[in-house]
């Protein structure tokens, strides 16, 4: 930052002023990656001290649109106004000049320094080369106390709740006199009551003039903040919905769009003599008592936001989390706490993030397959038969179509859903009985995919149990046999496959009921 | 076949022989004596504590971990052996439970360094270093700060300077082989057998590798990582062992640095300090190169002592330096190529 920029910071010490009408206008922005094109002609306007909620689904063109705001990426077409003047933004900094500020879901703190030495992080004040603390801290303490925060400018970041460091990053965006903030989903990492604090930022930041983007899959919180929702659809502004327009179904449909559904000719078969029972399971403050039975036979899908306590409920299936309360019965017996004695019992867990959980990257593709199949290949003494883990790798990478067909691959090199093949090869090679899967899909393409789900169906037909978790509504909707939704940690409502649409599981999951389901509280 | 020829010239090994090769004509252009029979037989047992030790800690930098106590706890084994056996006047029996006792410390301590460090998440540096002073001071209060010296001839000599193959070479020069090198041989043949055909060696490169994903196919990772570190302490004991052997005494100061030179060969032997990745012929081949430099430091004469420790750490470092950048180039290369194939093949479907 130029000396010059840093004296005019040191003289608006007041923040943004208090303005009225349109802040920014985004008019027909294209953008294409490799050829591929993700926004058209999106349009969106919002007005100073209003809060503009922006939803869809993942890929739906949020992010890309937030990142031309902001300077991340270049437009292709269409133009952007700030106070009506067009302007262009082609980086960064310049978003910044302009009083565009983002607030991103990994915060960008550093954990080890003060309240006060984050906001000034890089634009510390100096007076001959010296920091001056002692201005820092009263111009900080002075925007502390403008916008009503309960915030101590010299606390460590580290000892702080979520909700306060997002404090501190508003009061970082508001240093710089921003007069757009942006936050993609601020609430998925805070609890309910730390939520409701952010929420009171926001209104005292509205109040105050400044505009507010919020990104969001949480249809409550909408209602309970937002003046304005824009709803993207494939790339695409659907429409912008004022306060009083905004209710669960009119979203979900934009959300959603046209639903198709390939209807089943199979009837499925149920095996009632091999069942996984959960009662009353209870963890933390995320699992308040859930209870459900899944039968031989059967794919259960499990659908809710993130961080809902899906996958803590897989966790505590599987025995690598340990439940504070409930029981977990396999064929009325109780299943262990411990994962190698479930593993051998025939459970399998696809954890949701592959690299950082599933697989071992520095290892070959025959080695990971094998890690979870110790009891096969090694005699009792730990011993490993060299040819029994080969053919036992090689068999996973043919039956599940492995490519490249070589089991000395590193996995680390192979594509995404190879890896995943990887992963849930490791599982099926071994016909578990109960499989659980967290996310199987993320970042797999569509061909693969659909393998996937056929692999899946081929170990439900012979007897076993599938739970699987997924926040792509598509997915769950045509996989499942059954979906339960997850609403602050209980099962919501419970969706028939043949009633099942992706409208219905949104809206259930943001705590509305539905004609389809089966309400469950 | 072609290509495994190939792909074995420009791997990392032909790259250890190299630095070998390169290393003892070196040597063997400015000091004659280097290359002779005697002087090579004198470096295999010179760096058979080294070997032993580096096999040990492999293990413990394998789950990501580091072990720096190593040179203490090997004083400290020699210390109890000699003290313990000394009750029974080193006869054979109490030798040996002197150096059953000495084991058993070595493997508890590992085990408690596995605890802190698994149970309550502290950085191994700093568990091992601190242990590693508490050791010191443990071993001055055990042997009062003297050095406690054992009865010649006694089970005790043996460990290190047993004769096991002796013959004159037709040169006239005899040919030697001592126990420390059996050892040390048999030690490493034990690791790598444990590493590469066991459940356990699977699963501490899977521990090492992600130790999440270790957890979620069912691995105990607390009891794998202890009995990691104890075999670490075990290998330190069993070096502590042979070199209280070897120069007649025990003293709160042998062994000190070793865990520096140890660590050095492993990295020398393309081990990754971040773990999941390291073999025990790249201990080997660390310690081996380790020990030339260091033999070949005290052979020619212009070196002082004092200058010793200068040049060896020098060598070490530009070896260490030269090892790194070939070793991630060489994997980098693998990297893409393999990345290559697997984008032909993705296009091929």
């Amino acid at each position: 930052m130029s000396k010059e920029k840093r004296k005019s910071l040191d003289i608006k010490v007041e923040g943004p002023m208090k303005e009225e009408g349109v802040l920014l206008t985004c008019k027909g922005i294209d953008k294409s990656f490799s050829g591929v094109q993700v926004l058209f002609g999106a349009d969106f306007e919002m007005n100073y001290g209003e809060v503009h909620a922006l939803m869809g689904e993942n890929g739906a063109g949020k992010s890309t649109l937030i990142k031309i705001v902001t300077g991340v990426y270049h437009k292709d077409a269409g133009q952007l106004y700030i106070d009506e003047e067009s302007v262009e933004i082609s980086n960064p900094i310049e978003a910044r000049a302009h009083g565009i500020a983002v607030i991103y879901q990994e915060l960008s703190l550093v954990p080890d320094l003060t309240v006060m030495e984050n906001i000034y992080l890089g634009q510390e004040l100096k007076k001959y080369g010296f920091v001056e603390k002692n201005r820092m801290r009263e111009r900080t303490l002075d925007l502390i106390k403008k916008y009503e925060l309960d915030l101590n400018p010299d606390a460590t970041v580290e000892v702080l709740s979520m909700a306060q460091r997002q404090m501190v990053e508003v009061l970082k965006a508001l240093s710089t006199n921003a007069k757009l903030i942006i936050m993609d989903e601020p609430t998925s990492s805070l609890s309910a009551a730390e939520s409701e604090h952010l929420f009171r930022t926001i209104e005292s930041l509205k109040k105050k003039g400044t505009g507010i983007i919020y990104v969001t899959h949480r249809l409550e919180e909408v209602y309970r903040i937002a003046d304005r929702l824009t709803v993207m659809r494939n790339g695409e502004v659907v429409g912008t919905l004022t306060k009083a327009e905004i209710n669960p179904r009119t979203v979900t449909t934009m959300m959603i769009g046209h639903e198709i559904k390939t209807e089943y000719d199979v009837q499925r078969t149920f095996n009632d003599d091999f069942v996984l029972e959960v009662k009353d399971l209870r963890y933390g403050d995320l699992l308040k008592g859930v209870s459900f039975t899944a039968k031989g036979g059967e794919i259960l899908g499990i659908g809710g936001l993130v961080g809902s306590g899906r996958t803590e409920l897989l966790h505590c299936i599987y025995g690598a989390k340990k439940p504070s309360g409930g029981r977990i019965l396999l064929n009325g017996k109780p299943v262990s706490r411990s994962v190698i004695k479930n593993i051998n019992n025939g459970f399998g867990l696809v954890p949701e993030d592959r690299r950082r959980e599933g697989f071992n990257p520095l290892q070959t593709v025959e080695k990971n397959i094998a890690i979870a199949s110790h009891d096969v290949i090694a005699n009792a003494l730990g011993l490993v038969y060299a040819k029994k883990e080969r053919d036992w790798a090689e068999k996973a990478i043919e039956d599940y179509d492995i490519r490249p067909k070589n089991r000395k691959m590193i996995v680390d090199n192979m594509s995404g859903g190879n890896q995943q093949k990887v992963i849930l090869g490791r599982w099926l090679i071994r016909e578990p009985r109960v499989l659980i899967l967290d996310e199987p899909t993320v970042g797999v393409d569509v061909g693969v995919r659909a393998e996937l789900y056929r692999f899946m169906r081929q170990l439900t037909e012979s007897g076993s149990i599938i739970i699987m978790v997924s926040s792509d509504l598509f997915e769950l909707v045509q996989v499942s046999d059954r979906i339960l939704v997850m609403h602050d940690g209980v099962f919501f409502e419970e969706f028939p496959r043949e009633k099942a649409t992706q409208a219905a599981v949104l809206m259930a999951a943001s705590g509305e009921h539905t004609e389809e389901g089966v309400p469950l509280v | 076949m072609k290509e495994k020829i190939l792909s074995s010239l420009t791997g990392v090994w032909a790259f250890r022989v190299l630095i070998l090769l390169i290393v003892c004509v070196f040597m063997g252009i400015s000091e004659p004596r280097f290359l002779t029979i005697g002087n090579i037989v004198n470096i295999i047992s010179y760096i058979s504590v080294y070997g032993i030790m580096a096999c040990g800690m492999l293990f413990a930098v394998l789950i990501g971990g580091l072990d720096l106590s190593i040179g203490r706890v090997a004083a400290l084994s020699g210390t109890i052996a000699c003290i313990v056996a000394r009750v029974g006047g080193f006869s054979a029996t109490w030798c040996l439970i002197g150096i059953a006792c000495a084991i058993v410390a070595g493997i508890l301590i590992g085990y408690f360094h596995g605890f802190l460090i698994v149970k309550l998440a502290i950085p191994s540096f700093v568990v091992t270093l601190a242990t590693s002073y508490v050791i010191y001071g443990a071993i001055t209060l055990l042997s009062g700060g003297s050095r406690v010296d054992f009865v010649r001839g006694s089970l005790m000599d043996t460990i290190s300077n047993a004769r096991i193959v002796e013959f004159t070479l037709s040169s006239g020069k005899p040919f030697v082989i001592q126990m420390n090198v059996v050892i040390f041989i048999v030690f490493a043949v034990i690791c790598w057998y444990v590493l590469s055909k066991t459940t356990f060696g699977r699963r501490i490169y899977a521990i090492g590798g992600n130790t999440t994903a270790a957890q979620f196919v069912g691995i105990n990772v607390f009891r794998n990582s202890c009995a990691a570190y104890a075999i670490s302490s075990g290998a330190a004991c069993i070096g502590g062992l042979i070199l209280m052997s070897s120069t007649s005494y025990a003293a709160q100061t042998l062994g000190a640095g070793y865990e520096g030179m140890v660590l050095m060969a492993l990295i020398v032997g393309g081990i990754n300090l971040a773990g999941g990745k390291g073999t025990i012929s790249g201990a080997i081949f660390g310690a081996l190169l380790v020990g030339i430099i260091a033999n070949i430091c005290t052979l020619v004469d212009f070196l002082n002592l004092e200058y010793l420790k200068f040049f060896q750490g020098l060598i070490i470092l530009i070896v260490c330096i030269i090892s790194v950048i070939l070793e991630t180039r060489s994997r980098r290369g693998k990297g893409r190529k393999a990345k290559q194939i697997a984008e032909m093949q993705a296009q091929d479907e």
